[in-house]
């Protein structure tokens, strides 16, 4: 057996011996209001602002202040805890660590071996912190990458090739040797995931880790996410697949949040592979994403990138009367980062294609 | 992220400015037309320089002690240390108020006999001086055993440098205390109070350190070993990254925080160490500006602010090459040099502003394959001397 393959087979029994219960809020069924008494809810927190937030973790890591992130870290696991943009905040704390993790134009391979050894400090430091673990875990995997760099597969050395899945079975070792501690929350289980599909695990058993750290926050979509982009058709999946992960995480999503879910991940989908012929390539339903964008922005009116999802697959699946009832509300200046490749030819297209019909 | 230095450095270069075009010292700074235009106003018979005019020199230079004893508005400090610095900058600066209106007949009495104190003389001489203790101040504070900031600064943490949104040593050594723990920065600021409180009494300055920190520690910043402290993402991105561009007043502070930490760890000799770090963190005149020390395109290879204050003298450069004659590696061997109306004293604030020009000049200067008879390990050492004088 191949050392991935050991490492897969006896990741199940480590991870769910050591991960212990799923936190409160994690244990309500699926398709029921996390909170079953109004009386007994706790106040969620007030949102935080979204890009000071990002700002605020990448601000730390790079400066080396660990206890700065630690106390932005609690911020994002607490129960309920949003971004301003209606994400729970576990999603922009983890772009904010991407921000120092991913640079361009470094010699990655040194950068990252500096990360590395700045987390295993901390680790040292703080071995009952999950973010340590975690963190240490993440630099890791950011090093494989480094140490593959960015280009096709065939352009890749063999020695790098070696030291990407060594790199990533450290990451996965490290998790579940600590799983007590580093999985604690969920936010190590995407690096567990991440390490995974870089291992090239099957697409169901990256989606399986992914779902044992949405028990313990079924709202942290990153984990949803990652589990998405190892069914794409370029990473080894399909569409059938794809569409068949996509449904049971919108089903298992906490209610109302299933068509929300359903709606970000194929949006998710076409930003990585489909692009402008997402409901050509894949089967993606608009009706159902739409209803999912349209219930994201009744509970989030400010998502402005939700705002501008919709018009722009409105205009992808020629909903005129969807597109005509969101463009109005974006303004002189849609944001372009939300309208796929070409943007701005998209935007002028989309509009000519409404004043036209 | 927090940008670098948004505000501090132009806030005290338009502050320069200001002192320069009031008094009147602008031809001679190179500080413009308009600067240039008042210098000539107001002096006394013979170009002396009135007692309206000494009152506003002496003004102007209590003013920049000052900014430079109180802290930002806007610098990042958390309120108890504020106060306290507000405290102890208040009480310093009143000290200064005495200390400072002795300058001009100082400076008059290091006249040759029969010279007459002008307008500019007494200026320049004024802000040099002012530079001058600025640098003897910070070197008098990094005593071993001091128990000041700069003392402890192997135990600070790697982020200390990321809230120095200010320039000036004043604001640096605030935010640096602040990173301390309670018990130590109470006692930090206790010991710098105490250099305060000795202001122009301090021991004679240490020596230059015959090799830099940099020179002491540039292998291991080249490829850090494994016993080296990491490194804050924030150093290691412009360490490792492939469009070197000059490092900004908080990447150089967090560099040299590091240089300290990898050197002692690496077992270096800890005076030696200790020397060369006190003397790179104590600021230069050419550290009160953001961008990096240059020269304007009507002056040569000769720096702007060395012309400014007339250093002169020899700087000798040694170089490796290889058995081609190729440069190696450079590094400043020795400096001999005088500032203007030192008076006898040490120049610290002006002693390093033609280091880089002199291993850019070095750099040019072609060197012709060394004789086999004085290469060692493939490297041969030359010594270049090189004048700088302003005629």
């Amino acid at each position: 057996m191949s050392t991935p393959a050991r490492l897969h087979a006896t990741l199940w029994l480590a991870v769910s011996l050591l991960t212990g219960p799923a936190t409160a809020a994690a244990q309500v069924p699926p398709g029921r209001p996390a909170a079953s008494s109004p009386a007994a809810a706790p106040t969620p927190p007030a949102a935080v602002d979204t890009e000071t937030f990002v700002n605020d973790v990448a601000d730390a890591y790079w400066w080396g202040d660990f206890a700065a992130l630690q106390t932005l870290y609690e911020r994002a696991v607490a129960p309920g805890a949003r971004a301003t943009s209606g994400d729970h905040l576990m999603l922009p704390f983890r772009r904010g660590l991407r921000r120092i993790e991913d640079r361009s134009r470094l010699r990655e391979e040194e950068y990252t071996l500096q990360l590395e050894r700045l987390t295993a400090q901390w680790l040292r430091e703080h071995p009952d912190s999950t973010l340590a673990q975690g963190l240490y875990a993440r630099a890791l995997v950011a090093r494989a990458w480094a140490a593959r760099g960015g280009g096709y597969a065939n352009t890749v050395p063999p020695q790098a090739w070696a030291d990407f899945r060594r790199l990533q079975e450290q990451a996965v070792q490290h998790l579940v040797r600590n799983a007590a501690v580093a999985l604690r929350h969920s936010f190590g289980y995407q690096t567990l995931a991440m390490a995974g599909r870089g291992l090239s695990w099957p697409a169901a058993d990256v989606w399986k880790v992914a779902q044992e750290g949405l028990r313990k926050n079924p709202d942290d979509d990153g984990l949803r996410l990652t589990a998405m982009i190892a069914h794409l058709p370029k990473w080894g999946g399909d569409t059938v697949m794809l569409d068949r992960m996509i449904r049971a995480a919108a089903a298992s999503a906490p209610a109302p949040r299933g068509d929300e879910v359903y709606a970000l991940l194929y949006s998710q989908a076409a930003e990585d592979e489909f692009d402008h012929a997402l409901f050509q390539d894949s089967a993606a339903e608009w009706p159902r994403m739409r209803q999912g964008l349209r219930d994201r922005l009744a509970r989030h009116p400010g998502d402005a990138v939700s705002r501008n999802r919709l018009a722009y697959f409105a205009c992808l699946a020629k909903d005129r009367e969807a597109y005509l009832a969101i463009i109005g509300s974006l303004g002189d200046k849609p944001d372009l980062d939300a309208w796929g490749p070409n943007p701005s030819r998209v935007v002028a297209d989309c509009k000519r294609w409404a004043a036209q019909s | 992220m927090r940008k670098d230095h948004g505000t501090g450095p132009r806030r005290w270069w338009r502050a320069i400015r200001r002192w320069c075009c009031a008094v009147g010292v602008g031809a001679a700074w190179g500080l413009g037309a308009g600067c240039a235009a008042a210098s000539s106003a107001g002096s006394g018979p013979g170009g002396a320089a009135t007692e309206t005019e000494i009152a506003a020199s002496t003004a102007s230079v209590l003013r920049a002690f000052t900014d430079v004893f109180t802290a930002p508005a806007d610098l990042p400090l958390q309120p108890a240390m504020r106060q306290e610095a507000q405290r102890i900058g208040q009480a310093h600066v009143e000290q200064m108020r005495t200390w400072v209106a002795g300058w001009p007949a100082q400076i008059r009495a290091a006249l040759p006999a029969g010279a007459v104190l002008s307008r500019a003389h007494l200026d320049q001489a004024m802000w040099s001086r002012f530079y001058n203790e600025i640098t003897a101040w910070r070197l008098a504070a990094g005593a071993p055993g001091s128990g000041t900031v700069v003392a402890q600064a192997d135990t600070l943490p790697m982020h200390a440098c990321r809230d120095l949104t200010h320039l000036g040593p004043w604001s640096e050594l605030l935010v640096l205390a602040q990173a301390l723990p309670p018990e130590r920065r109470a006692q930090a600021m206790q010991a710098e109070l105490q250099v305060l409180q000795r202001w122009g009494r301090w021991p004679a300055p240490p020596p230059i350190p015959p090799v830099s920190l940099d020179d002491q520690t540039r292998s291991l910043f080249a490829d850090p070993p494994e016993k080296s402290p990491p490194m804050a993402p924030a150093l290691a991105a412009v360490l490792f990254t492939t469009q070197p561009a000059p490092l900004s007043p908080r990447q150089r502070c967090l560099a040299r925080q590091w240089r300290l930490q990898a050197a002692l760890a690496a077992g270096l000799p800890k005076d030696a160490v200790w020397a060369a770090f006190v003397y790179a963190s104590s600021p230069k005149a050419d550290a009160w500006s953001a961008a990096p020390a240059g020269t304007a395109a009507d002056e040569g290879d000769y720096p702007t602010l060395a012309r400014r204050f007339v250093v002169v003298g020899t700087v000798l450069v040694e170089v490796q090459v290889d058995a081609q004659g190729r440069i190696l590696g450079s590094r400043i061997a020795n400096r001999s040099l005088t500032a203007m109306e030192q008076a006898g004293v040490r120049p610290l604030a002006f002693e390093t502003l033609l280091d880089e020009a002199s291993l850019k000049r070095a750099a040019r200067v072609a060197q012709a394959p060394p004789p086999a008879a004085d290469l060692k390990n493939g490297v041969a050492l030359r010594r270049l001397e090189l004048v700088w004088r302003l005629d």
